[in-house]
C-alpha cells in the first residue's frame, strides 16, 4: 500500500509504485548522498530482527527529478498471530519544514556573532590605546578602569568567538584541513604564546620533556611524531585547555607533556589549581555548564570552551578525559590519531 | 623611519592601528579598499603593507597577487591580516608571497607592531 503522502513525497503514483523494487520508488540517501537502500536498508533491518527500527540520521526520499526532501523514518514489522512476520509498516515524516528553522536560527547566530566581532575588535583596540603611555596620559584611577573594561570587552570577545564555533559544530559546518604535523611543535608554539599570560600572574608555564618513551615495536621515539588532525583546530584545544588552567590556577602553574603509544598520541595538560569536585566533572564538557561556587565566579567565563574542545577533538578520532582533585590541581588528557608515515 | 600602508576597509581598526604604529615612530598612509590600496602602494612606496584579506571590490588576496606582478612593488615587505583562521587560506597568502599571515582573532595590537618590526628588519 501506499499512501496519499508517500505518492507526494515520492513523485511515484501508488499504481506505478506497486510492484516496483522498494529502492526504486524510496531511494534514501545518508546526509553525504550515499545510498543506504543497498547496504543499509532499514526495512531490511526489520525483517531481520522483527523488531522496530528508527531512523532520525538524515536519510532523503529522493523524488523522481532528484528533489531531496529531508525525512525522519520509523519502520515496524507486521505480524500474523502466530508472530510470523508478514510485512512492515514504514512512515516517514518530511522534516524539511523543521531543517529549515534549525538551519535559519544558526545562519542568524552566525552572522549576528559576526557582526558584533568588528566593533568589540574596536573596542578591545581603543581602550589599548588610551592605556598606552605613548599615546594617552591619564591618571591611575582612569588606568585601572580602562584595564577593567578591556577585560570585560575580551570576555565578550571570547563569548561571540565560541558562540560562532558551537553554531558551526552543531551543523556540522566546521571546515578542516587534515593534514600531518608536530603535536610537540605546535604544544611550544603554544607555550609561547601564552608565556605572558602566565608570566603576568607569576604562574609558571612549561613542556615536561618524556624522557627514554619507547613504544612497543618501534626502535626509538623521537620527541616529535607527527600527528594527522586539523593544526589550526588542535591549537585552538591547546590554547582552551592552557588559559582555563592558567585562569584557574592562584600558585603552581600548568605543564604539557605528551606521550606517544602505537596509534595515538596524548597530551596531558596538568596545572595546580582548584580542582573540580567530582560532580562538576561529570558535566564538565556540557555545553554551557559552568561548576558554580565563589571561586568561579570570580574567574568568569562562558561555559562553553570545553564543549567546543571535546568536540573538536573527537571530530578527529580522539577523546577527552580529566582527573581531578580539589585543591590539588586538574589534569586534562586529549588523544589524537598519530600519522600513519 | 619606515613607511607603513595600512589597507583596512573598518574605519575603527584603521583608526586604532594608525594611532598606534605613530606612537612606535612609524608614518604611516592608510587605504580603505583593494583599488586604493594598489594606487597607495605605487605613489607612496611604502616599507611595508598591512593588508586585510577580507575587503570591498578587490579581495586582499588579488591585491598581493598583482602588487608581485607589478615591477614597483614585488619586493615590498607585506603582512597579510584576516579573520579566515583556515590553514588553506595561510597556505594561500604565503604562497602568494605574503611575508607574514596574522589571524586577527589571535593576535594583539602589541604582537602587530613586534611582527612589523621583525619583517622590517629581514
Amino acid at each position: 500500500m501506499f499512501n496519499a503522502a508517500a505518492e507526494e513525497m515520492t513523485g511515484w503514483k501508488d499504481a506505478e509504485a506497486i510492484g516496483l523494487k522498494c529502492w526504486n520508488v524510496m531511494n534514501l540517501k545518508n546526509d553525504t548522498d550515499v545510498s543506504v537502500c543497498q547496504k543499509d536498508c532499514p526495512a531490511m533491518a526489520v525483517w531481520n530482527t522483527g523488531e522496530n527500527v528508527m531512523r532520525d540520521d538524515t536519510c532523503f526520499v529522493k523524488k523522481r527529478g532528484n528533489k531531496k526532501i529531508q525525512i525522519s523514518s520509523s519502520y515496524s514489522p507486521i505480524k500474523d498471530k502466530n508472530g510470523k512476520l508478514t510485512g512492515a509498516i514504514c512512515v516517514f515524516r518530511d522534516i524539511t519544514a523543521g531543517k529549515e528553522v534549525e538551519r535559519q536560527r544558526s545562519e542568524f547566530v552566525s552572522t549576528a556573532s559576526h557582526e558584533l566581532r568588528t566593533p568589540i575588535t574596536a573596542m578591545e583596540g581603543y581602550l589599548e590605546l588610551i592605556e598606552n603611555t605613548k599615546i594617552c596620559s591619564i591618571d591611575d584611577k582612569a588606568q585601572e578602569y580602562a584595564e577593567k573594561a578591556r577585560n570585560v570587552a575580551l570576555g565578550m570577545s571570547t563569548l561571540v568567538k565560541n558562540l560562532l564555533a558551537v553554531t558551526k559544530i552543531e551543523e556540522g559546518k566546521v571546515q578542516t584541513n587534515i593534514t600531518n604535523f608536530s603535536i610537540h611543535d605546535l604544544s611550544s608554539e603554544v607555550v609561547e604564546a601564552l608565556g605572558p599570560n602566565a608570566k603576568n600572574r607569576n604562574l609558571y608555564l612549561k613542556i615536561v620533556e618524556a624522557t627514554n618513551q619507547k613504544i612497543v615495536g618501534e626502535k626509538a621515539v623521537g620527541r616529535s611524531l607527527n600527528v594527522t588532525a586539523d593544526r589550526e583546530q588542535i591549537r585552538e584545544v591547546l590554547f582552551n585547555l592552557v588559559e582555563n588552567g592558567l585562569k584557574f590556577t592562584q600558585q603552581g602553574g600548568v605543564s604539557l607533556s605528551i606521550t606517544y603509544d602505537k596509534d595515538f598520541a596524548t597530551v596531558c595538560v596538568a596545572d595546580t589549581g582548584m580542582g573540580i569536585p567530582a560532580d562538576g566533572q561529570k558535566h564538565i564538557f556540557e555545553k554551557f555548564y559552568r561548576y558554580d561556587n565563589s571561586a568561579t565566579r570570580e574567574v568568569g567565563g562562558t561555559g562553553l570552551g570545553l564543549f567546543i574542545t571535546r568536540s573538536i577533538v573527537e571530530m578527529f578520532g580522539g577523546s577527552i578525559w580529566l582527573e581531578s582533585q580539589t585543591g590539588k590541581g586538574t589534569r586534562f588528557y586529549f588523544t589524537i590519531p598519530r600519522s600513519l608515515d | 623611519m619606515a613607511k607603513v600602508l595600512l589597507v583596512e576597509d573598518d574605519i575603527a581598526l584603521r583608526d586604532i592601528y594608525s594611532a598606534r604604529f605613530m606612537a612606535e615612530d612609524f608614518d604611516i598612509v592608510t587605504a580603505s579598499d583593494g583599488e586604493m590600496a594598489l594606487t597607495q602602494a605605487v605613489k607612496e612606496k611604502p616599507d611595508l603593507i598591512i593588508l586585510d584579506v577580507m575587503m570591498p571590490k578587490i579581495s586582499g588576496f588579488d591585491v598581493l597577487d598583482i602588487l608581485r606582478a607589478t615591477p614597483e612593488t614585488k619586493n615590498t615587505k607585506v603582512i597579510m591580516m584576516t579573520a579566515l583562521s583556515q590553514s588553506s587560506d595561510i597556505d594561500k597568502g604565503k604562497s602568494l608571497g605574503a611575508d607574514e599571515y596574522l589571524v586577527k582573532s589571535q593576535v594583539t595590537l602589541t604582537d602587530v607592531i613586534k611582527k612589523a618590526k621583525e619583517v622590517l628588519a629581514r
